[in-house]
């Protein structure tokens, strides 16, 4: 018997050896890192991706197509049906949700990661700076989809989950500052500051075009307040001193391309993922889901502008033909109404512009107008039609056989006062005009801005929807559903909002 | 470790201390069977010397020669041995039957009296689990246990079930209870064992009983113990089924209305010449009976295909074939003194009634153990592979088939392949393709092979102590692949298919129209698709365990356990995908040349995942007996898990219960004319959860690296060499602790009329603190997600079983039981002021956890109701207008389960039936959206298309509702039902309270006279049964069985088109044993 208690107890100390090699230390520090993804990246890696975010919020599915459709751009096809909530203003929290919702979780946060990490490296100022020019970019957009926004709360989940809005008036106001702050930055950056080179997916590197970017977009941030009290005298003051060259000239496009390509939906340019052609040449639904609207195709025809067909494809009739903003006859097939044309699909690679050299002439056009710039600058109407050139310029970027110039200037002599500088009675009209007929597309958002703040176009059609009653278009996009629900204490407090009669802070 | 280490010694120690006596008397105490009967009392006639036999029915005892020994046990009759000269005593009980004195398996196989236990256990014989023939155990369990809910989320091949206990404790982490096989944690779907190799399942229904697994154990154990043997001939069984089964319920569908999706207006519903011939939606003209229109377009012949407007009768349950199902199974049983061993083999081919959907499962398992001396080892061993050949997505045929209107004569479209009015090209839909078409060209192949081996070593140096070791391994391999054929048009259909002809106004003829051509062909061919998934999965479990059984004095009796558990899961995942492939997919051997698995990194979205997660427990259980009436049981256990940060590791879990069998405190109380045994119990509990980090997952390699913070690859990224990265949406967190449930438990049992009544009344309360959840947060914050520690839960509930032998004589015994389950959840808090929670599962996107309610609700939209709930409809339009908010409509999980389970048998005959009621709660049908899409629906025809006066609304004047008796809704047709109606989820949910006739078995066991002459067979049964023979819903449930679910998550309370339609199943088994 002794000798089974001296078997077991050596068996038994056996056992314990080997539960107790399973508790060797480290055995249970298996959990970091994770083998599968990585727990940091320099940060060109996390730059070029966010960029890649900012085309694709610029012109994805779900981004601007609410704007181009309610700007007179598209309109939806006559082979579908269920267009209510967006055809009769009935818009939703759900509605174009992607321009908060992904604009905050996935551009801005990145790029305030970026900015976050980059200031404790002083080699690291460009990136710095790149980003807080980007997150100004985003913040305007913001400001003027949604007036009030988390801002100086925002982005910093983990720490503070439940931003708090912040007044939309100090975020222009502080992204104005974050500009010239990034500008300040680039322009004293130490030699040995590193260079995100084609990480940089928008101008590779060339700090340069950064500063004349930042630049136009606090240009355009100016303008947008031009019918508020104070607008007018703090444009003068922070455009002091500006001249032609500080901003994007012709042929400067503020244009992302990471490398999009074919190859696969996901390297496609995201306007082409969007209304284009799958890989396999096959219509996406965006393609097959919006027309050309009637309104901007009587503009075009109507203004003998050769750019209509290169906006807007031809009907299997040969016509370029547009579709009614919220008409439900159903004969309105897709073959009898115009797609979206070669001019503006050129191809799956082409670059996604996020701020074309035209808006930046616009815009320098109108501040000249307003007596805003004081540099030494050219006359309002050689930038207007230098503006219009570049619309041209772009249209026809892959066909080298055609005269743009000539066409553009042919299209701009004309003595019709929707186009010709001499002819128009309101010069401020008739750049905004233009500048909405060249938008098409290319920056639906800032021609909804234009519109509400100046009414240009003034015959902005109405959806002939059932049901609808509103007499103008949504002047705002709601707080997304997942704002209201997870934020709730903070954006109920932004009071009961109405897309039709709650005004954007600089809005007359 | 050294505390441990040193405790261990003591307790060696302790034991060389007890060892004084010399002589002993050893023997068994077994069933009428030879089955070993534990823990029976043996004591010596005259004298005050006894002791009590162990798990195995094995003791051993001081006595002389010729001394008498008194055999006694609760449930067994008395019985008297005399001690001989020599060899063991084997003394020979009969048992008296009741559940509340049998023995049953408990936390890490240790065997006790049901009687000795403070909490609830429930025990189902592998017989009953059998008696219907499911392919899976758990089906087997479905109404027989309370407290336990088993929902079938679907049918097809080898259902998916999801199985809960006492509700739900975790918003987002797994609520199912941990299976434990033949004392090893199972991670595996259950499904993959043969249920007719379980020798029967216990059910641990608190955490009190499963505290011991720490961790894992919050939701309760399920107990399985397989065949390993018995004593006696060696015996060989065979069995052969034979199962049907047809769709027996499918939706309620209108027969009124042809194709019309709004291409053009129906001014007049007697007009035949609105009928769009290749529409998939029923938004058009009357049918007629005698009238003709054609379907589709001329095809490029300029044939066309002409069928009477008139509907099809039974068109949709039709195209649903009787799925077969055959199970051939095969075991073999032997056993001496000393030895047992098993082995079996089962195999099962399965046709679905998802035409072309076929699998097989084939199940082999060797078990066995061996006796010597003070050492004893038993072992099992199973290999499963299985197997599934399906459409890749059945929710894609279903649609297809909802959207064809009734009048379409689906099932003559069969051949797609030669039937010039099936194929891609001449099927009549212009949107959608033929289903058949896609049954043949888009499937997914799944095979999964599991291997479960399991060796368990006994040391036993003395009667009262044991030292057992175990090694398992669960080995899972799982493969699917995914084959996409290319879809092609001809230039025929894309270019020139532009003649369509209408149906003249009465049908007698057609009219010709151009229009574009053919929509899907237009929108251009697709290219053929490969992708390939396969999962490795292994987990090792090691396990030491010492028991010391002791009878102190007399009176007292101690038993200690003491142990560690190792697990190691490790889970490797492979996925290639291959998009846009240049030629058919089918027959793919090799891979070489294919883009991006062979070559290319374009066009693909390729991945490989490693995970692992490790975890140590070191546990102790102590139940102290005394005078074998009162017992009081603890346990304890703390992990070290890999999957925490170190300081958030140790976490303890315990359990404090006891029992007081008050009939034998009170003997007057056991011989009572009626009441004959009454037990009362109350159990403590504190366990724990860590499963939500990996998202609810079973297996703890799902829920590594959570607590890390990474970034991802961003889509489309790299692009020609250029690489990008963003930050994860989620907030890692690295100070996650484990989830706290508090369970408290209290339970009455009695025995009644000899215990031929049994009752037995359970209470609980339990409370989830500290939730894991993936909480949403504003994306603002620049995140969706933060895994927090916030969420706060309780359940309470009442459990009762009841058990009647009515009838017992020689021909006729007849038991009935019944089971009640009362169960209701609230949600206390889910993180700090947030509201509600969704996204529990990708699969159903109305299931929310919400504050102050029970979890989880249905949440959706509803109409705008003013405060009285009417209806507030358009003055002018007279249309109702969806709410902007959502509404919780009401609870997912059922209030009240009952359960009757029967048995008779007369003769040789045996009958048995299960049915169940659940009730208390609602249900979401996403597919009656589809159906109001289409048209096909019924609800969307009921006002017959014509304007009408929404039910039960109002109109808002100056402020005040006034009812609604004259404003139509001014358009009730396309515009109106799969529009404005269909928006409103609210509409789709309906109470999902249901009576189900779950199992009805009869068999017939051949007369001995028949078969003994060969002597060879020695028992020969016949067994007819039938599965889900009746469903009794509420007439506002149109759609399809409430017990449903998109999935096997907690987000139960929604299905839609990826569940077929409910089927019957009958079944026949020839059953011979040699």
């Amino acid at each position: 018997m002794l000798l089974r208690i001296k078997t077991s107890f050596f068996l038994l100390a056996a056992l314990l050896l080997i539960v107790s090699a399973g508790c060797k230390k480290g055995t249970f520090d298996i959990n970091s890192p994770n083998p599968n993804q990585p727990s940091s990246v320099s940060p060109q890696f996390i730059l070029s991706a966010a960029l890649g975010i900012t085309a694709n919020s610029s012109f994805n599915a779900g981004y601007p197509d609410f704007a181009n459709r309610y700007m007179g751009y598209w309109a939806f096809s006559g082979d579908f049906g269920g267009y209510g909530t967006e055809a009769t203003y009935n818009i939703t929290s759900a509605y174009a949700s992607n321009n908060w919702d992904v604009v905050y979780s996935s551009a801005l946060v990145n790029y305030r990661f970026i900015a976050t990490n980059s200031t404790k490296d002083p080699k690291q100022v460009n990136y710095l700076a790149i980003a807080k020019i980007m997150q100004s970019f985003h913040f305007q957009r913001l400001v003027d989809s949604y007036n009030n926004v988390p801002y100086s709360d925002a982005l910093n989940g983990g720490v503070q989950n439940y931003p708090k809005f912040d007044d939309a008036k100090a975020v222009y106001t502080s992204i104005i500052k974050q500009l010239d702050s990034a500008i300040q930055l680039i322009k004293a950056a130490p030699g040995n500051a590193d260079n995100p080179a084609k990480y940089d997916a928008m101008f590779g590197g060339t700090m340069t075009k950064w500063v004349k970017f930042a630049n136009t977009l606090k240009l355009k941030i100016l303008l947008n307040l031009t019918q508020t009290a104070d607008g007018p005298a703090l444009a003068k003051a922070e455009l002091a001193g500006l001249s032609d060259g500080d901003f994007l000239v012709a042929g400067e496009d503020a244009a992302i391309n990471p490398g999009y390509s074919n190859s696969s939906t996901a390297q496609q340019n995201p306007l082409w993922q969007n209304i284009g052609y799958a890989t396999n040449g096959s219509p996406t639904s965006g393609n097959a889901f919006n027309r050309a609207n009637s309104y901007a195709v009587n503009f075009y025809l109507n203004t003998n502008d050769p750019r209509a067909k290169r906006f807007y494809d031809t009907t299997a009739a040969g016509l370029i033909k547009g579709r009614v903003y919220g008409s439900t006859d159903g004969s309105e097939h897709n073959t009898n109404v115009s797609g979206m044309g070669k001019g503006v699909l050129q191809a799956a690679s082409q670059s996604a512009i996020i701020l074309p050299a035209f808006e930046s002439l616009f815009f320098q056009a109108e501040a000249q107008v307003r007596g805003y710039l004081t540099g030494t600058n050219s006359a309002p109407d050689v930038l207007y039609k230098a503006a219009v050139k570049e619309s041209f310029r772009l249209l026809w970027a892959n066909v080298a056989s055609f005269d743009y110039g000539a066409a553009a200037a042919a299209y701009v002599s004309q003595a019709d006062a929707r186009v010709s500088w001499t002819a128009a009675p309101d010069k401020i009209a008739l750049i905004i005009t233009q500048e909405w007929a060249a938008l098409n597309m290319y920056d639906p958002y800032t021609s909804w801005n234009n519109w509400r703040r100046l009414g240009i176009p003034n015959d902005l059609p109405i959806s002939v929807y059932p049901g609808t009653t509103a007499n103008h278009i949504p002047i705002r996009l709601l707080y997304t559903t997942n704002e209201y629900s997870y934020n709730a204490a903070n954006t109920n407090a932004q009071g009961t909002i109405s897309p039709i009669t709650s005004k954007i802070f600089w809005m007359p | 470790m050294r505390k441990f280490l040193s405790l261990f010694t003591v307790l060696v120690l302790l034991s060389v201390l007890a060892f004084s006596q010399t002589k002993t008397v050893t023997g068994r105490i077994t069933d009428q069977q030879g089955q070993p009967v534990p823990f029976a009392t043996i004591k010596i006639k005259g004298t005050k010397v006894g002791t009590a036999a162990d798990g195995d029915g094995a003791f051993s005892i001081k006595a002389r020669t010729g001394d008498v020994l008194i055999v006694s046990g609760a449930g067994l009759s008395v019985k008297e041995a005399t001690v001989g000269e020599s060899g063991p005593v084997i003394v020979q009980v009969s048992r008296k039957e009741s559940n509340l004195t049998e023995v049953v398996v408990t936390a890490l196989g240790i065997q006790r009296q049901a009687k000795e236990l403070g909490y609830s256990t429930a025990k189902v014989t592998g017989k009953d689990l059998t008696q219907a023939k499911p392919i899976s155990a758990v089906n087997g369990l479905t109404g027989k246990v309370s407290g336990l809910q088993i929902n079938t989320v679907n049918n097809g091949l080898f259902a998916p079930t999801r199985v809960t206990l006492r509700g739900n404790r975790s918003l987002t982490g797994n609520n199912q209870p941990l299976i434990v096989v033949d004392g090893a944690i199972f991670y595996n779907d259950i499904s993959t064992l043969n249920p007719d190799d379980i020798v029967d399942i216990t059910v641990l229904k608190g955490s009190s009983a499963s505290a011991v697994y720490g961790s894992d154990a919050s939701n309760g154990v399920i107990l399985v113990t397989t065949k390993k043997g018995t004593r006696g001939k060696a015996n060989i069984t065979f069995a052969s089924t034979v199962q049907a089964e047809k769709v027996a319920y499918m939706p309620a569908f209108q027969t009124r209305f042809g194709a019309n999706g709004g291409e053009q207006f129906v001014n007049d519903f007697n007009d035949l010449r609105s009928n769009v011939p290749y529409e998939n939606q029923a938004y058009g003209p009357e049918f007629r009976a005698g009238a003709m229109a054609p379907i589709g377009r001329p095809v490029f012949d300029g044939t066309y295909y002409s069928v009477p407007y008139y509907p099809v009768k039974n068109q949709k349950k039709d195209f649903f074939n009787t799925g077969i199902t055959t199970q051939n199974s095969f075991s073999y049983s032997a056993g001496d003194e000393s030895s047992r061993f098993f082995l079996s083999a089962q195999d099962i081919t399965s046709k679905s009634t998802m035409p072309g959907d076929k699998g097989r499962r084939d199940a082999f398992r060797v078990g066995g153990s061996k006796t010597s001396g003070i050492f004893s080892a038993d072992y099992s061993l199973s290999y499963v592979y299985r197997t599934k050949d399906q459409v890749t997505n059945g929710a894609t045929v279903y649609d297809n088939l909802l959207n064809t209107p009734v009048n379409i004569p689906i099932t003559a479209l069969k051949d797609w392949k030669n039937n010039k009015f099936a194929t891609v090209d001449g099927y009549y839909n212009d949107y959608y393709t033929n289903p058949y078409w896609t049954i043949a060209n888009n499937r997914t192949q799944t095979t999964d092979q599991n291997l479960t081996g399991n060796v368990h070593l006994n040391l036993r140096p003395l009667s009262w102590l044991n030292f057992s070791y175990r090694l398992s391994l669960s080995y899972k391999n799982g493969r699917n692949e995914q084959k996409n054929n290319d879809l092609n048009y001809s230039t025929f259909a894309a270019k020139n298919s532009t003649l369509v002809l209408y149906p003249n106004a009465n049908g007698t003829g057609v009219d010709s129209v151009i229009e574009a051509p053919k929509y899907n062909a237009s929108q251009g061919n697709a290219q053929a698709t490969y992708s390939t998934w396969t999962n490795n999965n292994m987990l090792v479990t090691s396990d030491f365990v010492a028991t010391i059984n002791k009878d102190i004095t007399r009176d007292l009796n101690l038993r200690i356990t003491l142990g560690t558990t190792y697990l190691d899961n490790k889970i490797n995942q492979t996925y290639i995908n291959a998009n846009s492939l240049f030629f058919p997919v089918f027959n793919v051997n090799n891979l070489t040349g294919i883009p991006g698995l062979g070559g290319s990194a374009n066009n693909t979205n390729n991945s490989n995942y490693t995970e692992e997660a490790r975890k140590l427990g070191y546990f102790a259980e102590a139940t102290v007996g005394w005078k074998n009436f009162a017992w009081l049981h603890g346990a304890y256990r703390t992990d070290i898990d890999s999957r925490l940060s170190k300081d958030n590791r140790y976490i303890p879990y315990y359990d404090v219960d006891a029992s007081l069998s008050l009939s034998d405190m009170i003997p007057s109380i056991a011989n009572g004319k009626i009441v004959n045994f009454v037990k009362v119990r109350a159990a403590h509990s504190l366990t724990g959860n860590v499963s939500a980090i990996g998202f609810g997952s079973a297996f703890i390699a799902d829920g590594a690296y959570a607590t890390v913070p990474t970034l991802g690859t961003a889509t489309g990224f790299p692009f020609n060499g250029l690489g990008g990265f963003l930050l994860n949406n989620t907030i890692a967190n690295p100070n996650i602790k484990p989830e706290k449930v508090t369970e408290n438990e209290v339970g009455l049992e009695l025995g009644m009329l000899e215990n031929r009544l049994s009752l037995v009344v359970a209470a609980y309360q339990s409370e989830l603190k500290d939730g894991i959840v993936y909480a949403s947060i504003p994306n603002s914050s620049g995140f969706t997600k933060a895994l927090v520690n916030a969420a706060n839960t309780r359940n309470r509930g009442l459990e009762t079983e009841l058990s009647f032998n009515v009838i017992k004589t020689k021909n006729l015994n007849w038991v009935f039981k019944t089971n009640y389950t009362y169960n209701e959840s609230k949600v206390i808090a889910i993180n700090g002021n947030q509201q509600s929670l969704g996204g529990i599962s990708p699969g159903n996107a109305n299931a929310f956890a919400v504050l102050n309610q029970p979890f989880p609700v249905i949440e959706t939209y509803d109409w705008v109701r003013d405060a009285q709930g009417k209806v507030i409809v358009d003055g002018v339009t007279g249309l109702p207008k969806q709410a902007t908010a959502l509404s919780v409509l009401g609870q997912a999980n059922p209030k009240h389960i009952l359960g009757f389970n029967t048995t008779v048998t007369w003769k040789n005959f045996t009958f048995s039936a299960t049915a169940d009621y659940r009730g208390g709660y609602k249900i979401f049908n996403a597919m009656g959206q589809s159906l109001d899409f289409t048209g096909n629906g019924l609800t969307s025809a009921e006002t017959g298309r014509q304007h009408f006066v929404f039910p039960n609304s109002v109109i808002v004047v100056n402020g005040k509702s006034v009812p609604n008796t004259n404003v139509v809704v001014d358009d009730a047709n396309f515009n109106f039902w799969p529009g404005t109606y269909r928006a409103v989820g609210a509409n789709y949910v309906v109470s999902a309270s249901a009576w189900k006739l779950r199992e009805v078995a009869i068999s017939y066991d051949f007369p001995r006279a028949w078969y003994a002459p060969t002597k060879i067979v020695q028992h020969a049964t016949f067994t007819l049964s039938g599965r889900n023979l009746l469903m009794i819903r509420p007439s506002t449930n149109k759609w399809t069985d409430p017990e449903f679910s998109e999935d096997t998550s907690n987000a139960v309370g929604r299905t839609g088109e990826g569940q077929a339609p409910p089927t019957r199943i009958v079944s026949a088994t020839l059953s011979i044993q040699f």
